[in-house]
């Protein structure tokens, strides 16, 4: 079959102006954990239904006793690790009088912020291309909720950077 | 040959387009609903706690749960709020394994009029690496009314983590379920039930 080299140079032209959308993708730019998202929380105001909405499913949801199976943040690694419930009550436990009926939803987004000039070409990372560096975020939400009320009684919020 | 050089390149440019843009779709969807029964006496449903991986069985079951919240026909009991509730009459529960009469127990317990028993399961090497199991059960007579399983391919996840897929896979559960008991509580002007794709080597329930 003879084929046309025309037609395929103009695919691999098009796929190498689609490519980019993927690299970009890897960037997370649909982020959740938005600083002016998080604000909108209004302790004893917004809902557990609210959170939900705006968040989707937490990361952890943790109960005042026991253990919670935590996640691993490499996807590689198949072992998880039990740690204890109170670490996700931390912020709460001196302002509150954490029931049975308390919940901690803990979120969590990792995302890369990108500066500098970059023209994303195929295969090549981002950190790798000249004029660009990449700083790993970390933003970090933990909402306490009354499961009774149904109602958020205060969150907390952080974002840390690794250079 | 420079044709060919040019085809070559062509298809693993095609390999990582299809790599960055596909996402996966079920491939285990069985479902099964006892259609004659008729609970128009049925005000409240519980979602109780999810048995099967620890890592999400709580957060599954919260986000099947905020599902079924937007539905109106039956009021719904969130799994952290049973969870609380069953653990305070010392109900020997294992590992949130409930058996028929555990579970009619502890529909009693929360006064609802049915029970969502879920299983969440994830294993890697497997045909469903990631898998939801559903039985709705009518607290007063302990018959399942409905059964829901929910499969994802194991492709999908050699280079991702399980999160994303536990959420998917809960989102297509809850989604379905919406249905069903719309369907339950309407009957057939409800509209269509959730489809149903046996996968080929569908052994039912058990199968891992």
């Amino acid at each position: 079959m003879r084929h046309n080299p025309q037609f395929y140079r103009v695919g691999i032209l098009a796929l190498i102006i689609l490519l980019p959308g993927c690299i970009w993708g890897s960037v997370k730019y649909d982020r959740t954990l938005r600083k002016e998202v998080v604000k909108s929380i209004e302790p004893n105001n917004t809902t557990r239904k609210n959170i939900l909405e705006r968040f989707g499913p937490p990361a952890i949801l943790a109960r005042k006793e026991g253990t919670v199976s935590v996640p691993s943040l490499d996807p590689k690694e198949e072992k998880r690790r039990e740690v204890d419930s109170k670490v996700f009550f931390k912020y709460f436990l001196q302002r509150h009088d954490i029931s049975e009926h308390h919940a901690v939803y803990y979120y969590f987004e990792e995302w890369e912020k990108v500066r500098g000039v970059s023209v994303p070409i195929p295969g090549i990372s981002l950190a790798s291309l000249p004029l660009t560096s990449t700083n790993l975020q970390f933003s970090e939400l933990w909402v306490l909720v009354n499961l009774k009320t149904r109602q958020v009684e205060d969150y907390v919020f952080l974002e840390r950077e690794e250079k | 040959m420079q044709d060919r050089t040019y085809l070559n390149l062509f298809l693993v440019f095609l390999f990582f387009i299809f790599g960055c843009s596909s996402k996966p779709g079920v491939t285990i969807k069985h479902f099964d609903l006892k259609e004659n029964h008729a609970p128009s006496s049925w005000k409240q449903i519980a979602v109780l706690p999810f048995s099967g991986d620890k890592k999400f069985q709580r957060t599954s079951a919260e986000w099947f749960s905020f599902h079924l919240q937007k539905q109106s026909h039956y009021s719904i009991v969130t799994p952290t709020f049973a969870e609380i509730e069953i653990k305070n009459q010392d109900i020997d529960i294992i590992e949130n394994k409930f058996s028929i009469e555990q579970a009619q127990q502890a529909g009693r317990i929360l006064n609802v009029d049915a029970v969502l028993l879920g299983d969440v399961e994830t294993v890697k090497r497997s045909k469903s690496p990631v898998k939801i199991s559903l039985q709705l059960i009518d607290v007063e007579t302990g018959e399942t009314i409905a059964t829901h399983i929910i499969g994802y391919p194991s492709w999908v996840l050699l280079w991702d983590n399980f999160q994303e897929y536990v959420k998917l896979a809960t989102d297509t559960a809850g989604r379905d379920f919406v249905k069903v008991l719309k369907h339950l509580a309407e009957g057939k002007q409800a509209g269509p039930l959730p489809d149903i794709t046996h996968s080929s080597d569908y052994k039912g329930p058990n199968e891992t």
